[in-house]
């Protein structure tokens, strides 16, 4: 038994307030406008996965949102993690802006299919200059660690998935705008996607998980190996991916990644099981939910990459494996992480000098619980409405499902703009 | 007059914001001592070491301390050794986290 995990969110050495406030309202904004939007267009959520708006939608999803967020948290998590400063506060700022514009560019060219005059190659250019400088002040800031404990391993992990992630993205982007790629470009962009998905997000949800979990539910004692043999198994399944791309032979990567889910799941469950905090808040019970939507995932893409289908059932089959990763369990997660870390960053900027001397509000009390309640309701139906939706091709079901879940994130960014506003 | 039994109701009013409860109801703290001359000394711990709270609690403390009548200096030692552990939480605050 040890007691590794648990930790704290801002010490003397985390970032400006201002600067990681942006990362977070600019994708909480992003996340309300991308829900708007698939509700406007939900004509074009079917088919064939390789379409210009699908390419736009799932990019806002995970550069705009999803990705925007884990940059934000880093940025503050990191230095609180390794007790050091962040590498360069100046560049985390710059970089954020550089961001923003490159992902309004690609998702743009994305959703006009503008490829023809070098437009699609310099948006992808920028995203992966922008995407560069935030893994260069990351690494930079890794430099300074002492020693690898979970956490650490998987960010590194993460950061290194991220590099060859968006290094790919650039050469995909390149090559649509002026081609240079041998063979189908559709084989280099299932790589992309899969690095990314379980590269990239499985390696921070997981190793964020191991801090922050602990962390809110006050969970001191429990075995840690399931979550080393979780970061041994998912790797060796990214790596059977790589092989796979590389030789073209099957080296069922995809069960390899769904055993490291499951030990995830079994070290989540170990962590929950030691809790003090019996209760559970609106953000663990995102978070715990997300945990649920991870194996089924996991269980999506072994039937994908396996199972021999029709291919119409093989593409309604990875649409809805698409849409679980991203609002399953990357979206469930950060909704619950959010409610959690938002109301602490803001409660720290505005009250901890107040503590002893007059009353202060419980982060509890910075957003409406209820509200909170009712839209983790909402989301709650709507991702499994428009799963289901999308397996039946039922526009009408996945369009309910769509509405349901645009209220949901208006909802969450009614909370959000609560905290961020209060006086 | 001053007592120890008032400076520990004093700290109850320093309430962790995120687990809603109070220093005392916690375990948070260890001692405290009613020196001559109307000095107090705290010795207290946190859930986590490295918590950001730190800071606001320990300050959090002192000030509390500070405001009652006869307090002339507070002193808060933050220490490690003992660990925190969760059996220094009292029934009041279990029934608080959901324990039955």
């Amino acid at each position: 038994m040890s007691t590794p995990f648990p930790g704290s969110l801002s010490t003397p050495f985390t970032p400006p307030f201002k600067v990681v406030r942006l990362y977070f309202i600019i994708a909480t904004i992003t996340f309300v406008f991308l829900n708007g939007l698939m509700l406007l267009r939900s004509g074009y959520i079917s088919g064939f996965h390789f379409q210009p708006k699908l390419l736009s939608f799932a990019h806002i999803a995970v550069l705009g949102w999803a990705t925007m967020i884990i940059m934000g948290a880093m940025t503050q998590l990191i230095p609180v993690i390794l007790e050091t400063s962040l590498f360069s506060v100046r560049m985390a700022k710059w970089g954020l802006w550089l961001y923003i514009i490159a992902v309004m560019t690609i998702t743009g060219h994305f959703w006009f299919f503008a490829t023809k005059g070098g437009g699609m190659a310099m948006a992808a250019g920028m995203l992966f200059v922008a995407v560069l400088l935030f893994v260069i002040n990351v690494g930079l800031t890794l430099r300074k660690v002492k020693s690898i404990n979970i956490t650490i391993a998987h960010i590194i992990a993460a950061i290194v998935y991220l590099s060859v992630v968006a290094t790919m993205g650039f050469l995909l982007g390149f090559n649509l705008s002026i081609p240079f790629m041998k063979g189908n470009h559709l084989h280099y962009l299932s790589l992309h996607a899969a690095l990314g998905f379980a590269g990239w997000f499985a390696m921070i949800i997981m190793g964020v998980s191991y801090k922050l979990l602990p962390m809110f539910t006050l969970s001191y004692t429990y075995k840690t190996w399931p979550g080393w043999a979780a970061f041994s198994f998912v790797n060796l399944g990214i790596l059977g991916i790589i092989v796979e791309f590389l030789t073209n032979r099957p080296f069922y990567s995809t069960v390899f990644i769904l055993i490291g889910l499951i030990m995830f799941s079994y070290q989540v469950i170990l962590i929950m099981k030691g809790r003090m905090r019996k209760t559970l808040d609106i953000g663990l019970r995102h978070a715990l939910l997300s945990y649920v939507y991870i194996p089924v995932a996991a269980i999506l893409g072994v039937v994908i990459s396996l199972s021999n289908m029709t291919p119409d059932m093989r593409q309604r089959i990875i649409l809805i494996y698409g849409f679980t990763v991203l609002f399953g369990c990357i979206t469930l997660l950060i909704i619950g992480m959010m409610y959690k870390v938002v109301p602490f960053l803001v409660w720290f900027h505005k009250y901890s000098d107040k503590v002893g001397k007059e009353k202060v509000p419980l982060l509890k009390d910075m957003f409406s619980e209820r509200i909170g309640s009712i839209q983790f309701w909402f989301i709650n139906i709507g991702v499994p409405n428009v799963m289901v939706g999308l397996y039946l091709e039922n526009q009408i079901i996945v369009g309910i499902g769509l509405t349901i879940m645009f209220i949901a994130s208006l909802l969450f960014g009614y909370n959000m703009f609560t905290v961020f506003t209060r006086k | 007059m001053l007592t120890e039994q008032l400076i520990f109701t004093a700290l109850k009013h320093v309430i962790d914001p995120e687990i809603g409860i109070n220093i005392v109801d916690l375990g948070l703290v260890y001692d405290v001592k009613l020196l001559d001359g109307g000095d107090v000394s705290i010795k207290m711990t946190m859930t986590t070491a490295g918590c950001p709270l730190h800071e606001s609690i320990a300050r959090g403390a002192e000030d509390a301390v500070r405001q009652l009548e006869g307090v002339s200096g507070v002193k808060v030692d933050l220490v490690w050794d003992p660990p925190w552990t969760p059996d220094r939480i009292s029934d009041w605050a279990k029934k608080q986290l959901g324990w039955k």
